[in-house]
């Protein structure tokens, strides 16, 4: 009954090789599916807990709403001058314009970090204790760090090789690739960090850990399949 | 370019075209199969029993808020299938189920105008903020689509679809209202194969 845990930085090819590991063995495969069932134990659209695994803001973009608030604030209330820094900052309301429209959209439902730890923690043991299945990220392997029947799966790539396969992927240009990138790099590391008290790609989490620069897909598929003979003797 | 579909309400008549459909070898193939009692399967109602039902029978299925079915009528007026949202209205999400009937119209990119009309329905008319199908392996021209539209694989189940008296691997994929809304400018020119 292996288990099966893939984790990599955006632009690795976890979900390819997780295809070809959970084909080659006839195992299930998971991906955000793990989401989309850990949001219906809590009861919310599947967007509110992709925030918490994607949203996490860059500084600057913490920065510019900040100060974006606060100019909203300072519209709202009438008062005039510098925004943030001087004058009728006192006066300003606790509302911003959107608070003060409200939020229509999946993601005005807030959950809380013990809310979502708790049913990803389900839904990834309950795949576990169901077996033969490839799970893709959501940080799995740590919630299964210490399960029997388990090989956890670490891959990474040099950035530059990642912009090129998200450039084909989504069809990007180079400047737009590589921002994608970075915001997501930044914001699993962030997730794991944050949920896990880890770095997300630190070596000691895995079993083995493979260089898609390095090694075709299909050659790291096949080391991974063969691993999975350890399992079984 | 695709051809012209629109979405409209579910008449009696469209009820029994849909039995019509359901009743042939090869639509029936791409669908569910047949049930224990022979009959075609269908997802929601029974084709051929809703076309016998009464008045107030047909309108509680055809009305029903959380399925919302969908007749698929082409530019020219006439019924060539039919789509249907299974909403779970907590969750802001449906299941899209999408069926040409006329198979002399398959491989001419209806079930993809099709669909996109559906996502357009689910996304910009009910509001709703995911939307989900479940593939068997054997409609791989369904998974083609589905992925030209941008859906993304969520999770691959072996053995987890029965037609007939077989089990089939079924894919789980997923889209989301922001990931529609980057990929809606860049589908109508470029139809899928």
């Amino acid at each position: 009954m292996p288990v099966i845990t893939v984790n990599g930085p955006v632009g690795c090819g976890s979900v390819t090789i997780g295809q070809a590991v959970a084909d080659e063995l006839h195992l299930d495969f998971v991906d955000r599916l793990v989401f989309t069932e850990a949001a219906k134990l809590v009861g919310i659209p599947v967007g509110a807990l992709i925030d918490k695994e994607q949203r996490f803001e860059r500084f600057r973009d913490r920065l510019g709403r900040f100060v974006q608030t606060m100019l909203e604030r300072s519209a709202v209330s009438g008062v005039s001058g510098e925004p943030y820094f001087g004058r009728g900052i006192e006066t300003l309301p606790p509302e911003t314009y959107m608070e003060l429209a409200g939020e229509t959209t999946a993601t005005a439902h807030k959950v809380s970090d013990q809310e979502f730890i708790d049913a990803t923690t389900k839904v990834v043991t309950d795949l576990h204790k169901k077996g033969n299945v490839v799970i893709i990220g959501r940080g799995a392997n740590r919630i299964l760090a210490d399960m029997p029947g388990v090989i956890h799966v670490g891959l990474l790539a040099p950035i530059d090789h990642r912009v090129d396969v998200i450039m084909h992927r989504e069809r990007f240009d180079r400047d737009e690739a590589q921002s994608y990138v970075e915001e997501v790099d930044r914001a699993r590391l962030a997730f794991v960090r944050k949920f896990f008290n880890v770095h997300a790609d630190e070596p000691t989490l895995f079993h083995m850990v493979l260089n898609l620069e390095k090694m075709e897909a299909k050659t790291v598929a096949a080391v991974i399949v063969h691993a999975c003979g350890d399992l079984a003797s | 370019m695709f051809p012209e579909v629109a979405l409209t309400g579910t008449t009696r008549a469209d009820v029994a075209r849909m039995a019509e459909w359901l009743g042939d070898d090869d639509v029936n193939a791409m669908w569910y199969g047949l049930g224990d009692d022979g009959k075609p399967l269908h997802h929601g109602y029974s084709p051929h029993a809703l076309v016998e039902a009464s008045d107030e029978g047909l309108n509680l299925v055809v009305d029903d808020e959380a399925r919302k079915i969908y007749s698929v009528y082409s530019q020219g007026g006439e019924h060539i299938g039919e789509g249907q949202l299974a909403v779970d209205w907590p969750l802001l999400e449906a299941q899209l189920f999408l069926l040409i009937g006329r198979k002399d119209l398959w491989h001419h990119h209806y079930g993809t105008a099709a669909m996109i009309r559906l996502l357009d329905e689910a996304f910009e008319t009910l509001r709703l903020h995911r939307v989900w199908v479940d593939v068997p392996e054997y409609n791989e021209h369904a998974l083609q689509i589905c992925h030209h539209l941008g859906f993304v694989l969520e999770g691959h189940m072996r053995k987890s679809h029965r037609k007939d008296t077989e089990w089939y691997d079924s894919s789980t994929m997923g889209l989301l209202t922001e990931e529609y809304a980057r990929r809606r400018d860049r589908l109508m020119g470029s139809p899928t194969t």
